[in-house]
């Protein structure tokens, strides 16, 4: 037995009327999102920053704010702010290195060569710039072999 | 497309090329394939797979079905079957829309981000 065409253009109506209700009447507004629920603990915080709780939706994007040690910032996106981590992980590897002894041992080594060469340059003027004509020297005769060892290596091959 | 890319005004639109086909590369990687061709979706450029399945990546953190959204996915007319490739996650709502255009979505492109039991 075939539906009567009442009952068919009644279905019919329903389920277009389903179909206009779920498509336009069926909206969500962009949440808040908790940043201690949705990011993992690893991103969430680190040695030099902390992603604040509220997290806004804008059009598309993620806009997290970060309480960095240097101060407030905004990420818009979770690739920004991927980005934004990576340089605050350099920034305290940097920061970690500068407090470390060895940084201060490198910088008074190089302070005090610095110091002398300068001091050479003053009190021992013809040595010191001896020593610069004959590193100078020592580049071309390198220069100069290296062309040398290729024009003969040029010329083997040829004969071959 | 290139030459679209290459004409992009502004850094947002050489930001949004930019990570498009990195999404497209994504794709390719952990799907294990190489698209066909490139083609443009209504401004969107898209990969077509090998099966001609069109893979519109979408760089989108939380895709939840607001009046914006839905403008822009009933603004596509993809043909049945499209993947809409999306670097975030989409709500409930819109996961239900998006099956009921005839799409497949595919959340999470860029893995380790988002807590795991997380669901918007």
């Amino acid at each position: 037995m075939s539906p009567s065409p009442q009952l068919f253009r009644t279905l019919v109506l329903l389920i277009a009327l389903s179909a206009v209700g779920i498509s336009h009447a069926q909206f969500e507004k962009s949440p808040v999102l908790d940043a201690q629920t949705i990011l993992r603990p690893e991103i969430l915080s680190g040695k030099s920053y902390r992603i604040a709780d509220a997290v806004e939706t804008v059009g598309f994007l993620n806009r997290y704010s970060i309480e960095f040690d240097f101060g407030n910032l905004s990420a818009l996106g979770n690739e920004q702010l991927i980005q934004r981590i990576g340089e605050f992980e350099a920034i305290g590897m940097l920061r970690e290195y500068k407090q470390s002894e060895e940084f201060g041992k490198t910088l008074e080594q190089t302070l005090e060569q610095t110091v002398q060469r300068a001091l050479n340059l003053v009190l021992k003027p013809g040595k010191s710039l001896a020593n610069i004509g004959s590193g100078a020297s020592k580049t071309v005769i390198r220069a100069r072999e290296t062309m040398r060892r290729g024009l003969e290596k040029s010329g083997a091959e040829k004969s071959c | 497309m290139i030459a679209r890319a290459s004409d992009a005004k502004n850094e947002t639109d050489v930001n949004f090329f930019a990570r498009t086909f990195s999404l497209l590369a994504r794709y390719e990687v952990q799907e294990k394939t190489k698209f066909s061709k490139l083609i443009l979706v209504k401004g969107f450029p898209a990969g077509v797979t090998a099966g001609n399945k069109p893979v519109i990546p979408l760089d989108i953190d939380l895709l939840a079905w607001t009046p914006q959204i839905a403008a822009q996915i009933t603004n596509f007319r993809a043909p049945r079957g499209t993947v809409l490739y999306l670097s975030g996650r989409a709500t409930k709502l819109s996961k239900q829309q998006i099956a009921a255009a005839g799409l497949v979505l595919r959340e999470d492109s860029i893995p380790g981000f988002y807590q795991k039991s997380w669901r918007p």
